[in-house]
């Protein structure tokens, strides 16, 4: 799949060409906002690619073919802040409506954040062996957000699945796999199977029961109940392959519901990703033995 | 060589009533695929909230003659989207497509246009199910004026060519 290409194709025409003009296929965003100039994300920095502010109507015209003109269908998303098109995934920011406390749907969207995945073959290569050195154990994979866990993620996963593991993976985004109607657009191996659409927690106690999984993968743990599932996983009898936002693992000790998943012996790994010099650094930490 | 003009101005003019009456049948039957349509659309929104591309993709092959014409021309068009709102495709599609059909209903499929996909469910149902009763009662109402009036829109054209036959004798 070539994400960047997908990612132009949203784009109103005059923003398409002078992105495409650009010429910054590695970008990790593409983003928006009313009144300013567009820009694209590298290596941690926003670059403006056109000098005419982005306009509401362009703003709409890209939601609405994200969406496929069919906001009735995509709602679910919209209320998490984010719509899916074609394995990318668009942030959504704007004059919200309620519905109790929760986001209800958005009166203006005033801001898009066009996230472009990466698929980068072999990436887990260089890390794999210190990282399982003895055969699969459960992993933490940790970085602030933007971080490369999701690309991390993707590569380890597939690199598993290649070596003979079954993996049951909860996309609920679908920015792993970008899966839609024909399976997942990322190659994650000949033994993954892969459950979208469905909130992370309540999609791995679904695979658990019914695919039977050896490892289970979740990307972005970020509540109590998913914690929950975490926890009843690793006292499942399969491995975890799990990943939140967190610059280092002592941050991570001082979050309220992530605290645990370091603490508890639940995982026996941490893969930590942080940037140096603009560039992703991987480090491994052993939890436990 | 009287005898042949005459009878060339008879066949004329009763083919030309015939393509009046076949003009009204077309109206007639694009009126009620759109009704059909529409109340297809109302059933598989409201059931299933079934997103828009997959929509008319079915309806393309479920509806028949202009209207079918009008959906494969929809969803030949979705790709645009982005370049042009919906609410644009959807009016263009119609313009180009549905030529049977009057000004009056023509601006009440754009209207429906504007709200598809655009508002949440219960005013897409709303708009659909306006716009399907008012295609419904026109076709009541051309149905009740085809019945009364086709024998007339056939002989009319008729009568008046054996007129001009007598004149020109």
């Amino acid at each position: 799949m070539n994400a960047w290409q997908e990612a132009l194709g949203l784009l109103p025409e005059p923003l398409r060409k002078a992105a495409q003009d650009a010429d910054r296929p590695n970008s990790e965003e593409i983003r928006l906002r009313i009144g300013q100039r567009p820009t694209l994300l590298e290596g941690g920095r926003e670059y403006a690619f056109y000098q005419q502010p982005v306009t509401g109507e362009q703003i709409d015209r890209i939601v609405e073919k994200a969406s496929g003109a069919s906001l009735h269908a995509v709602l679910d998303a919209l209320r998490e802040g984010y719509l899916g098109y074609r394995g990318l995934r668009l942030g959504l920011c704007g004059i919200c409506t309620r519905e109790g406390v929760k986001l209800g749907g958005f009166r203006r969207i005033t801001s898009l954040a066009i996230r472009i995945p990466h698929e980068v073959r072999g990436l887990s290569r260089a890390w794999f062996s210190t990282l399982y050195p003895g055969g699969f154990c459960s992993t933490l994979v940790l970085s602030p957000p933007g971080g490369g866990k999701t690309t991390a993620m993707r590569d380890l996963i597939r690199e598993l699945s290649e070596r003979g593991y079954r993996i049951a993976l909860a996309d609920e985004r679908g920015e792993i796999s970008a899966s839609d109607s024909e399976g997942a657009r990322f190659d994650l191996g000949p033994h993954c199977d892969v459950m979208t659409g469905l909130p992370k927690a309540e999609a791995a106690a679904l695979l658990l029961c019914s695919m039977n999984p050896e490892i289970v993968a979740m990307d972005e743990i970020t509540t109590a109940h998913e914690v929950e599932m975490v926890e009843r996983l690793c006292c499942s009898g399969v491995g975890v392959l799990a990943s939140c936002h967190a610059s280092e693992l002592d941050e991570l000790e001082l979050h309220p519901f992530l605290s645990h998943l370091a603490a508890d012996g639940l995982f026996s790994r941490a893969l930590v990703i942080s940037r140096r010099d603009g560039k992703r650094a991987y480090s491994v930490k052993r939890l436990r033995e | 060589m009287r005898l042949c003009g005459a009878g060339a101005i008879l066949l004329g003019s009763l083919c030309f009533g015939l393509l009046l009456v076949r003009e009204r049948r077309r109206r007639l039957d694009t009126l009620r695929a759109m009704e059909e349509a529409l109340r297809l659309m109302e059933g598989e929104l409201s059931l299933r909230g079934t997103a828009l591309p997959e929509l008319l993709c079915w309806l393309s092959g479920q509806s028949r003659g202009s209207t079918a014409l009008f959906f494969r021309c929809l969803t030949a068009s979705m790709p645009r989207l982005g370049e042009k709102s919906f609410a644009v495709l959807w009016e263009e599609a119609a313009d180009h497509c549905l030529p049977e059909l009057s000004r009056g209903e023509l601006d009440e499929l754009s209207q429906l246009g504007r709200t598809l996909g655009r508002f949440a469910l219960p005013e897409q149902l709303n708009g659909l199910k306006s716009c399907r009763v008012h295609l419904a009662a026109r076709l009541e109402e051309e149905e009740r004026k085809y019945r009364n009036e086709k024998k007339l829109t056939l002989c009319l054209p008729t009568a008046a060519g054996c007129l001009l036959i007598i004149l020109l004798l």
